[in-house]
Order: structure tokens, then sequence, then C-alpha cells
């Protein structure tokens, strides 16, 4: 899934953000995930705003609960006794706005990943041209394709209507045409869509969301609403011409359907109701994969850096950058490392795991019986040693899958090859905020992603990402300033040279000076290729590197302005591109240096 | 938090209703508060098969918009293989064109100058599964069933529900799961054995006609075969080479003989559905307390453990300890103190806890 937002970005999403009341005071988010359920409260101190509390519970949405207040009550419990402030009135209603010192709020944003994706069927015209966009479009938000009917189809008609009824979709998204182009191939597409839904039993009808050739609104909704009786949603055409990509209008619908689906699971709407009382412009409960895309772009804008975000789930993994001036977002919503532990399992091979573990299990079916019985029991913890490196195993895999599955939409970025330079990365998600050490996301990261350049590493511990991205149109100045004043931890610099040396040859001398340090009494350090180092930086410490390098290249620089974080100065000389160690006991060795490099301390 | 996330139950007595649905409408046919059997059949429903589309027109070598006049059904008319959907005279009249049906099927839609055709519909039919009473009705759908029993939840199953008589394969012992130790009493049982399935076991089922397996484990890397047995196949731990959990053993072995019901659906993701096994009793002379699922963890209470390394086994929670504390992996959570079968007591953080009713 993915959102990419292309020409003319830049206005479209000021138009968004730009608030046409900035709300003040106490500000309150709510994020229900798969697994867990988040509320975070951001509040003045000292003229600032800053994350004052937060509280978390198991989310409640499947049975025996069937209904997500319950974990929202509980994290809010949490967030009032941490936080000193009354939330709930005596009827369990969110106050708002705030009463007395320390009684309600003044603003209130909900943001959902949990739950049964949506199922949706594309239909378009050219696989590469509108499809390709449709696809772009449809997969910003959590919406499962089942299907796609095209011209580069080679069903015939009755096929694609059989394998319609059998995708028993929630909604089927149309696309396809240029404005003002010919409507005839469309016009064929859409007959099939008709047919099939008309065979439909009434209650399995789905909706449809059109975003095509505009010259067929018309028959769009004359065809499946006046005829059918369905529910047809209109926004501007995905490709208004071959050239230009608009998927603003589509991804606006997307997000309303599924605010609409999830309004019929017990207790969002309670939280939609909340949303419009406290804040009507924001309208229900919004997706967090949007949320976490705007707090990547915010991060971004003040640090004027490519920032990298990565949402490791356990159904879904979202990936959010900006880099060259371009901002998207991809939600894949069977990648994680629980619920969708088994869709992962199936893109690769148990050596694609193995090759992870410092203590492999001596059979490979071992490590598939950790993950089979994770699948059965997703919200579970890794208790042992062996089954938490198989949890951070499977968690590289899912970040690279998602990530080079992303990388494809950014313009101006190869589909392979090593990742562009980030300033920044984001970690964030249970799987990569809980871990027992930070040096486990981190090394996670590192091995998925192998980033090159200097990159500053932060991670979301606290689970705020989503609901700072949620208050930002609310109060923008407050998500600034909540992210400005230490909510996500910084972990550190990673320095990451490119080239690639001998396993053991010294590629870099160096100094670390920090500031206040005279150079004199500056640390002096070697690296040897294929290693990791770390080198102690308090977090929020700026220190001077100076670098002497081997063989390996960091674009020419040999003096950095680095920040400290609590894994200090991360410096991976293990070269780009990268290449595992082929002898197996290489590898284990190899593996255990870099996790003990990454883990003490 | 003293609550788990996962709620199961694992009983040799409690009142089970379930609701057995069709997977569109139909016919209901049943009424509240008839007592039905396992194999009764209590909705009906026509699922429609393959569309087919026949491009008449074109065969009649007319435009489509001039079809209609033609045409010898009607929407909605039946229409037999070989029975013609169209005709017309050409060369002066003497000769005639016809365009017959591929097909048994119903005339669903006239569209561009061709027919679409909809098969014969294929008639599913949903039965009670367990003997018991119908406790409500779900309208066009189906039904609730209520009786008295045991009630097992498992961890995964794949084949469906099957009704049969329940045989232990050698129910005090545990071990190999030998395939030449089926015999002419486990033909069309549903059998139960106290270990790890394997390839040669599942073939020799498959040979021998058992309705049905039940079996504490098997190796993922068997999935492939199990995905192909001949009969439902059930776990009730997990994947592994693990044994049965002491009590759902007991339970098994009480009522070694009886008919049981076996849902050996796989668990679904979003709606908590799993597998189980339940054992139709007579009702007790007390009533049996309700269960209500979603109540804080307590002392005295059972539980399942779901992650390795004691995954699949029931114990006893005997303390709650407050705060987090330290697992071998190295992170902090709370959770309860254990005590396992074995007697030995074990702190298992409440995310690996299941709460058994």
């Amino acid at each position: 899934m993915a959102e990419q937002i292309t020409e003319p970005e830049e206005q479209t999403e000021q138009a968004h953000e730009e608030p046409s009341i900035v709300i003040t005071g106490p500000l309150l988010a709510v994020d229900v995930g798969t697994v867990t359920t988040r509320a975070i409260l951001l509040d003045v101190i000292d003229g600032s705003y800053r994350f004052v509390a937060r509280g978390e519970a198991p989310t409640t949405a499947t049975p025996p609960w069937g209904d997500v207040l319950d974990g929202v009550y509980y994290a809010l419990r949490q967030v009032s006794e941490a936080g000193g402030r009354i939330l709930l009135d005596s009827t369990d209603a969110l106050i708002v706005p705030e009463q007395a010192a320390f009684e309600g709020i003044n603003g209130f944003a909900a943001t959902a990943s949990s739950g049964e994706p949506v199922r949706a069927v594309l239909v378009g015209l050219v696989p590469d041209v509108s499809v390709s966009s449709g696809r772009r479009a449809a997969e910003t938000t959590y919406l499962l394709i089942q299907d796609v009917l095209s011209l580069g189809d080679e069903r015939n008609q009755a096929e694609q209507i059989n394998a319609l009824l059998a995708a028993n979709p929630d909604v089927i998204v149309i696309v396809g045409g240029t404005d003002g182009g010919a409507t005839q191939s469309l016009s064929k597409l859409i007959e099939t869509v008709v047919v099939a839904c008309s065979l439909m039993p009434e209650e399995q009808q789905p909706d449809i969301l059109f975003a095509g050739n505009e010259a067929m609104r018309t028959e769009i909704g004359e065809r499946f609403q006046e005829n059918l009786g369905l529910q047809v949603f209109l926004a501007g055409n995905v490709r208004p011409s071959l050239d230009v990509e608009r998927l603003d209008g589509a991804q606006e619908q997307l997000a309303a359907l599924f605010r609409s689906y999830k309004s019929e699971t017990g207790g969002f709407d309670v939280l939609g109701r909340w949303v419009d009382a406290a804040t009507p412009t924001v309208g229900g409960v919004t997706p967090t994969a949007h949320s976490f895309g705007r707090t990547i772009r915010i991060i971004a804008a003040m640090e004027g850096a490519d920032t990298l975000g990565i949402d490791l789930g356990s159904a879904t993994t979202t990936i959010a950058a900006s880099v060259h001036g371009g901002h998207y977002l991809n939600v894949f919503g069977n990648v994680g490392v629980g619920h969708s532990v088994r869709d992962v399992l199936a893109r690769i091979q148990p050596e694609h795991l193995r090759r992870w573990l410092v203590h492999p299990p001596r059979r490979d079916e071992d490590i598939l019986n950790a993950l089979w019985n994770k699948w059965l029991y997703p919200t579970t913890a890794p208790a042992t040693l062996e089954s938490l490196e198989i949890e951070y195993a499977v968690a590289r895999e899912a970040i690279r899958i998602a990530a080079l599955s992303a990388r494809t939409t950014w313009r101006g970025v190869p589909s392979s090859g090593l990742l562009p330079p980030f300033g920044i990365i984001v970690l964030a998600g249970a799987a990569l905020g809980k871990a027992p050490h930070p040096g486990w996301s981190a090394l996670a990261v590192l091995d998925a992603l192998h980033p090159v350049g200097v990159t500053q590493l932060l991670l979301d511990t606290y689970g705020l990402t989503a609901g700072v991205g949620a208050l930002a149109p609310l109060n923008p100045t407050a998500a600034v300033q909540t992210l400005e004043t230490g909510a996500l931890l910084k972990l550190g610099t990673v320095i990451a040279p490119v080239g690639r040396a001998r396993r053991g040859d010294v590629v870099m001398h160096g100094q670390l000076i920090p500031e206040g340090v005279p150079p004199e009494e500056a640390r002096e350090f070697e690296v040897r290729a294929g290693s990791i180092v770390r080198l102690p930086l308090a977090p929020g410490v700026r220190a001077e590197l100076r670098l002497r390098l081997r063989r390996m290249s960091l674009d020419g620089r040999k003096r950095l302005e680095v920040t400290g974080g609590a894994l200090g100065v991360i410096i991976d000389a293990r070269g780009r591109p990268w290449r595992f160690p082929r002898d197996p006991e290489q590898r284990i060795e190899a593996l255990h240096e870099w996790q003990t490099a990454m883990l003490e301390g | 938090m003293s609550y788990t996330q996962s709620y199961a139950r694992v009983t040799p007595m409690t009142l089970v209703r379930r609701l057995r649905v069709l997977p569109r409408p139909g016919a209901v046919l049943i009424p509240t508060g008839r007592l039905v059997k396992a194999n009764e059949v209590i909705a009906r429903a026509a699922v429609p098969s393959e569309h087919r589309f026949v491009n008449v027109a074109r065969l009649l070598r007319v435009p489509p918009d001039r079809l209609e006049r033609y045409l010898l059904k009607n929407i909605g008319d039946t229409v037999k293989q070989g029975e013609p959907l169209a005709g017309r005279r050409v060369l002066l009249g003497l000769r005639r064109i016809r365009v017959a049906s591929p097909m048994d099927g119903v005339v669903k839609a006239v569209t561009g100058g061709r027919v679409l055709l909809e098969g014969e519909p294929e008639v599913v039919e949903v039965q009670a599964s367990v003997p018991g009473r119908v406790a409500g009705i779900e309208r066009d759908r189906g039904a609730t069933i209520e009786t008295h029993g045991a009630l097992i939840q498992i961890a995964w199953g794949r084949g469906g529900v099957v009704w049969g008589v329940l045989k232990m394969m050698a129910p005090d012992a545990e071990g190999c799961a030998d395939p030449g130790a089926f015999n002419i009493d486990h033909h069309n049982a549903i059998v139960a054995i106290n270990a790890p399935l394997n390839e040669p076991f599942l073939r020799s089922a498959g040979e021998k006609r058992i309705r049905a397996i039940i079996a504490p484990s098997a190796d993922a890397a068997l999935l492939p075969v199990l995905e192909e047995a001949l009969c439902p196949v059930a776990l009730t731990q997990g994947f592994g080479d693990m044994l049965m959990s002491s009590a759902i053993l007991d339970i098994l072995r009480a009522n070694n003989g009886r008919e049981i019901a076996l849902d050996a659906a796989p668990p679904e993701r979003w709606r908590a559905s799993r597998p189980e096994i339940i054992i139709p009793l007579p009702a007790p002379s007390e009533p049996v307390a309700p269960y209500v699922p979603g109540e804080p963890l307590q002392v005295g209470q059972r539980v399942r453990i779901l992650a390795s390394p004691y995954l699949g086994e029931i114990g006893e929670v005997v303390d709650l300890p407050p705060g987090e504390q330290c697992l071998e992996s190295g992170l902090w959570l709370p959770g309860a103190d254990v005590r396992l079968p074995s007697k030995e007591i074990v702190f298992v953080p409440f995310t690996n806890l299941e709460h058994l009713g």
C-alpha cells in the first residue's frame, strides 16, 4: 500500500495542514493499534509544549470485548494518573474544553490501524499508468487489494466477473482515462463491474470510488448509484493527464471510507464523536499511517534533512519518507512481526532468517515453528533470548521487504542499489520502540536498510509519532515543540561510509571532540573493515568528528558535526555495498561482534 | 494491568452456544426450541456457480443493439444446455440460425450483444454440527445451537467441522505417532493421539479412512502435507514437538468413546474464532456458572501459556507480583507467577498468557 504525494504536493499539503483555528491548552491523542492502544497528553510547560503523560493498554477491538473503548478508558486512566489531569466525566465522556485547572482538554485526535483491512478491487486501464497510480492511492490506508482488472488482464469478461464475485470486496476503486480523453475502453471495464455488482446479494454489494476520467462521472453515478443503489464516492482523476499524477483527492476519499468502515467497530463511533466535539474540523478517526507520515514530514522540515520513518507493527509496516523534496507514505498491510508474520514467511526462505541468528536452532524447522506459533498468538512477547533473536530476524526482513517496495515509488531514487542518504531515520512501532535494549532496534534497521553517510537515529519509545502527527493540524506549534523537547529518544549518529575493504583492515582513524573539550583531550580511535564501533557521546551533546578514511568514503567529508545519543556515535564500517560473510562460522562470529558492539553498555 | 489479551475455554462442563450460518442468504429449516441432531441440516442456500458470456449478436451476425428482437429467452429464464437462446432466419427465410446455450443455467443479463448465463446453483447446507436445542434463529442465515458438554479450544486446525466417535490412540502412553497403530476400531473415528504428528502417520490415516485427527503438535514444515490431508487435522498446542497439556488430555481420556464435534477450521486472524472440540454431555443437575470473559486475572485462575519455553502448558496463577520483571530475553514486563503441572512455578508476562474459563 503506498501513498505518493506528487505534483503539486506543497500547495495541497499546506492547504490541508494550515489550521483555520489553532487550539491551545492541553491536547490529547489516542491511537488504537492492532495490539496496543496508546494515549498521550501534550501540555504547555514553561511556555512550551511538552509531552506530559502517556497511557497504554491492550487493544480491545476483538472478542471478548469487541469494543475499543475498554482499552481506551484504561489508557486514559493511566494518562490521568501520570499527568494529574481529570479527562473523563462521571458518564465516562471526554471533558472538552478544559473546565478548570487540570480538568479536561481542549483538543483531541484519534487514529487507528487496528482490525481487518478494507477489502478492495482496483479497476483501471493501463497497468503502468492509471492502475499504478490507483494502486498508490488505494494503498495509502489499510486496504488489501484482492484483485486488479485492467486492459492487461488476460481473463475473459466472465472470468473477471467470477473473480469479482469471489473477491467479495468492500470497495471497488475505479481509475483510468485522462480528463478529456477517450472513454470507450473504461466503459467496457465498467460494464463488467456493473454486471458483477448486479449479481451480488444486496448486503454484499460494495461501495464504488471513482477517480478516473472526469467526463465519466455522470455515467458512473447513473450506472452504480441510480441503477444499482450502490454508494458512489467521486474523487479527482488520479491521472488527469499522462504526465501528471494527483492522488490527494482519492486519498481523502479513501480515508473517509476508512473512517466510515471503522465506525462500524464497537467504540470507534464514540471516539469519532469525541473528535467531532473537540475539533470538528478534523473529521473523526484518521488512519494511523497518515499521522505517522505527517510527523515524519514535520521532522524533515524541522531538521532540514531527508527523513525516513519506519513504523513496524504486528499486522502492518508503514514507511514514510521525505526524500529529494518529495513526501511518500507506504502502508504494507501484510508485512509485520505478529499478525502478518505468516505473510512475511511466504515471501522469504528460512535461511533469510537463519542468517541473522547468533544462536541458530539446530533445524530450520524450529525457526518455522517459532514463527507459526507467533502467528497463532501474535500478541505474545519473546520470553527467551532465542525467540528474541528470531523476532528481530523477522523485523529485519519485514523492514527490508517494505523499504524495497516503498523506494520504487520515490521519485529520482533508483529502485535498487544503495539507499539514498537520509539525515534522520525514525524507528517506531512496538517491536522497535520496546526492545530490551535500543541496540536491538538500531542494529535491525542498520542490517535491513544499510543506510549510507551520516544519519541520526530517533526511537519512538513512547509510541508518540501517530499522536503528535494527529494533533499537528490542531496546533502545529505543539507538534514541533513536543518533538523538539525530546519526545523521541535520540539513539545517536550513525556514520556509514561507502566502499569495501578486506575484513580486519583498518579503514578509519579518527578523533571525537565533544563540545567544550580541547582537541588534545579528544578520544582517538581506529575502525577496522567489517566492524561496528560505538563511541560514547551523551544524548544531545554535540561533537566534532575528525576522520581519515582508507578505501572507504563519506563523500570526501573529513570533519563532521555529530550529536550523541543513547548509543553514542555508531560507526558502521561493514562497507557499502555490504556482503555477509559466506562461511557460516565467520558469519556467526561477525554477528556476535556486531551484536556485542550494539548491546554493550 | 492484570489483563490478558487472549481468552479461551478448556472445561469439562459448560453451556455451549454456537452460531451456524450459511455463507449467503438462504432458507432456515428449523424453528427455535427444536432439538436437533449433529448432522441435521438446519439451513440451505443455492449459491450461484460460474458465469459465462455468449456473444449472441456476433453468432447471429446482427448489430448488438438489434439483438433484443431475436432473443428467445429473457432475463430470469432458465435454460438447458443446447436449448436456443436466440435465433433468426437468413437467406430469405430459407435458413435459420440458432444460438444454443452452452450450459444449464439462468439468463442473468443481456449486454453489448451478449447474454450472461449463470450456471446451475450449487446447494450449500449447514448442519447443526452438535446435537442440542435451537436457541435462536438468524434470519435467512442459520441458527444458534445450544448444548451442555466439555469444550476445548485449541491452537490450530484445518478441514472444517466433523462429528464422530472419539478414539484415543494409546490413551495412557505418549511418544511416537506410529502409522502402524491404526486398527479397525479407528475406522471412521476421530482419533486423538498424544504425540507430534509425522508424515507417515498422516498418510496412513488417509488410507485407513480416519474421520479426523487430534494431536498435540506438528512441525510447521509439515504444513504442505497437513493442507493436503484427506481428513481434518487439529493441533491442541501448536507447532513443534510438544505433547498435549494434561488438562486437555484428561478431558479427552475421560470421554474416550463418546461422540464429539471437532471444528478444525483454521483460526481467523481478525475474528478471534478458533478451532475447538465440543463433547456433548448430559446437562448437570446444577446450572452451569456463566463464563464472563474480559475479567482481570486473579490468583487461582487457570491460564494457558502462549509462548516458548512453556508453549501450550496449562497452569494456575499463584501470584501477581507488582511491577515488571525481567525475562530471559531482557524485556521487562508485568505478569503472573504460574504453577505448572510439574509443580514448577514460573513467571510469565500477561502478554503470553491466555485466560482459561
